[in-house]
């Protein structure tokens, strides 16, 4: 997709203090009134927290720029219209290229991200690579090797600053990029209806998808999720759970408007293939579905991989 | 002295097939979908040996994520048919719980859902910890979102285990047996002879003692939080500057109160028609945007670094206050699995800073 935003071929900074310099200046013109960018965690150990600094001491005192920053800040930029509707310009966030695209749909929909070319000033780093944090889980600096996620490997930037045989070695030695690009393409393994229930319903893939920006009505809230299963129930006869429903309705809602960051993936808790039930709700949609009738495509798709379960239980009897 | 006897390393998961044969559901560490987390195992060959903290605490084999209360039917005069589903609570026993998991949820959650400081019992919660029995294994190799230690608790702390294993450094380790509770004896007959008794137990005592000590010497995160229930008892600090320029940072999904063991809060539905249907209890988070939510449209809190505040004064006072337990185990999970790797201890530390300046000025 080709975006006329104009933000891709933006300046890529190398250094933090390249950054500094630049944001201290737009904070001393009043251009923005917030940096958003990434910070220290704890004195413990190298992870990042976001950070929300103001002034060019805090600048020099709190950014930080290393592989462990992995999320995506993108997901404040709505502070952004908050700074501006004050009077004080807007915010310049750090990103990295691969989210680019995230500010692309931003813009795009800025009537009801808020997200302007005025309020949300893009600092594009230069990026070789973020690693994977979940990795972490048992992890103390001596033992554990960190690896790259699998977004990178699939990344231009990191392509250019590492070469195709790092990559493809990369590709091999990561725990889940073949998984990952293998539940992409072909999802007959999966039993669709119970990875789904598996879902915990934190919200943690709804709530650092900068695209789900919305801050209230959202139809996958907790009432309304339950409002929808119990729909499906009495109007179609479909007997769904709370978690198929709130994975359809999400996974739905960003289907075209997902630049596949990865984010969901990355947080979530149960390890949900999200990508994947994106990918087949893509095929099936452009098989069967019509978009006159997306809602309809919806309830046949929950009943099918209702259906389905229900079959792949019997068997395993 | 508790001291029982020892097992040998390599025969320690044989617990497990001793266990499963006496007809007792065994809760381990596990691979579900993927993922170390607590599953109910058979075997021992089903079990992750070489594990920290399972993705999932235990509370969900004492307090599930999703459980019926009641089917509901409409009878033809209007009025409705309530039926409690069979339930059945089997003798659990859950094998290689870490020292802080086993606080957080025989400890803590059990003041909640039935202690005698507020004086209300939820059943099921009662009725499933009577039947269950906690093995907890002493941590050896803390990681660096670890911190018992400074929540006043130890890799090796034998509270609330009915029975706790601490495997001996050095060339010729064994896995050192104590017994707390009356529970913790009932189990050691059906483990017979795999715990071995030929050794003098003050001499285990020792090595066990040892061990606990190493593994207090590694960890990385320490740090002071005793001013930190000051600074929050001082109602004037409900509104100081840190809330709000730490809270802003979360991005209010709820992980780090779905991993917590201390975490409790739950919510009901009723799912089906308005006809027939069930009424189920499910988990519920506080830093869900529609947590409290009133029916008028009122949110007494509105935005994610209030329901941060919410979560961080309940592990830190709330828990104390209301129910005499402690809020914040340590289990570092929040640390861990946080999408932003936003740090409860970070807020901790600066809370205690702030408590500390106020006592030097004064």
């Amino acid at each position: 997709m080709i975006y006329a935003t104009g933000i891709h071929t933006l300046k890529r900074y190398a250094s933090l203090d390249e950054v500094i310099d630049q944001a201290a200046q737009w904070l001393a013109a009043g251009r923005i009134g917030m940096v958003v960018g990434y910070g220290r965690q704890s004195p413990f150990t190298d992870l990042t927290m976001p950070t929300f600094v103001v002034s060019r001491e805090q600048l020099e005192q709190e950014l930080v720029w290393n592989p462990f920053c992995d999320y995506n800040l993108l997901n404040y930029a709505n502070l952004g219209a908050r700074q501006a509707a004050r009077g004080k310009g807007g915010v310049a966030i750090v990103v990295k290229p691969c989210e680019l695209h995230n500010l692309d749909i931003l813009m795009e929909e800025g009537n009801m991200s808020g997200v302007t070319r005025d309020n949300v000033l893009p600092v594009v780093m230069q990026c070789s690579g973020v690693y994977e944090t979940d990795g972490l889980n048992a992890y103390t600096k001596e033992v554990a090797r960190p690896f790259v996620q699998t977004k990178c490997l699939d990344c231009p930037e990191y392509l250019a600053a590492h070469g195709a045989a790092k990559v493809a070695e990369d590709k091999l030695a990561h725990p889940r990029y073949l998984d990952y690009e293998a539940n992409k393409a072909d999802d007959s393994e999966i039993n669709w209806a119970a990875t789904l229930n598996k879902c915990l319903h934190c919200y943690a893939c709804r709530n650092v998808c900068p695209s789900c920006y919305c801050t209230q009505g959202c139809p996958a809230d907790e009432a309304s999720t339950t409002h929808i299963t119990n729909a499906l129930r009495m109007v179609k006869h479909i007997d769904t759970s709370r978690q198929v429903v709130y994975n359809l309705v999400r996974t739905w809602h960003i289907q075209a408007r997902c630049s596949e960051c990865l984010e969901c993936e990355r947080v979530c808790p149960v390890d949900i293939p999200i990508m994947a039930l994106k990918s087949k709700l893509g095929r099936e949609f452009a098989g069967e579905g019509s978009p006159g009738d997306v809602m309809g495509f919806l309830v046949n798709f929950a009943g099918r991989i209702m259906a389905e379960n229900a079959e792949k239980e019997r068997g395993g009897d | 002295m508790s001291v029982r006897g020892y097992i040998r390393p390599e025969r320690l998961w044989q617990m497990v097939d001793r266990l499963s044969t006496a007809g007792l559901r065994v809760v381990a560490p596990t691979t579900v979908d993927g993922l170390c987390q607590f599953g109910v195992v058979t075997a021992a060959n089903q079990v992750v040996t070489d594990y920290l903290l399972p993705q999932n605490t235990f509370k969900e084999f004492l307090f599930p994520k999703q459980e019926q209360v009641f089917t509901y039917l409409r009878n033809g005069d209007g009025s409705y048919l309530l039926t409690e589903p069979r339930r059945a609570f089997p003798e659990t026993v859950v094998l290689g719980a870490r020292p802080c998991d086993t606080v957080g949820i025989m400890g803590s959650l059990a003041a909640v859902f039935g202690g005698d400081k507020w004086g209300y019992e939820d059943p099921l919660f009662t009725e499933r910890r009577r039947v269950t029995t906690v093995v907890s294994f002493s941590c050896d190799r803390p990681d660096i979102s670890c911190f018992c230690t400074t929540q006043g608790l130890g890799p090796d702390d034998p509270k609330g285990s009915d029975v706790l294993i601490t495997r001996t450094e050095g060339d010729a380790p064994v896995c050192v047996v104590e017994v707390f509770s009356a529970r913790g004896e009932a189990l050691l007959d059906h483990l017979g002879d795999l715990v071995a008794a030929d050794r003098d137990a003050s001499g285990l005592a020792l090595a066990r003692k040892q061990a606990g000590a190493l593994a207090r010497e590694r960890f990385v995160r320490v740090f002071d939080i005793s001013q930190v229930k000051t600074f929050l008892d001082n109602p004037g600090n409900f509104d100081d500057e840190m809330f709000e320029r730490l809270g802003t940072k979360c991005v209010s999904c709820g992980v780090c109160t779905f991993e917590c063991p201390t975490c409790h809060c739950f919510d009901f539905q009723d799912v089906g028609a308005p006809g027939s249907g069930e009424r189920i209890k499910i988990w519920d988070s506080c830093q869900l945007p529609d947590f409290t939510l009133h029916a008028s449209g009122h949110q007494p809190r509105k935005t994610s670094w209030e329901r941060y505040r919410n979560r961080f004064l309940c592990k830190f006072k709330i828990y104390e206050d209301a129910f005499e337990a402690l809020g914040c185990t340590g289990c570092g999970r929040c640390v861990r699995d946080c999408p932003v790797h936003v740090d409860i201890t970070s807020y901790a530390m600066q809370a205690n800073k702030k408590q500390q300046l106020v006592q030097i000025g004064a």
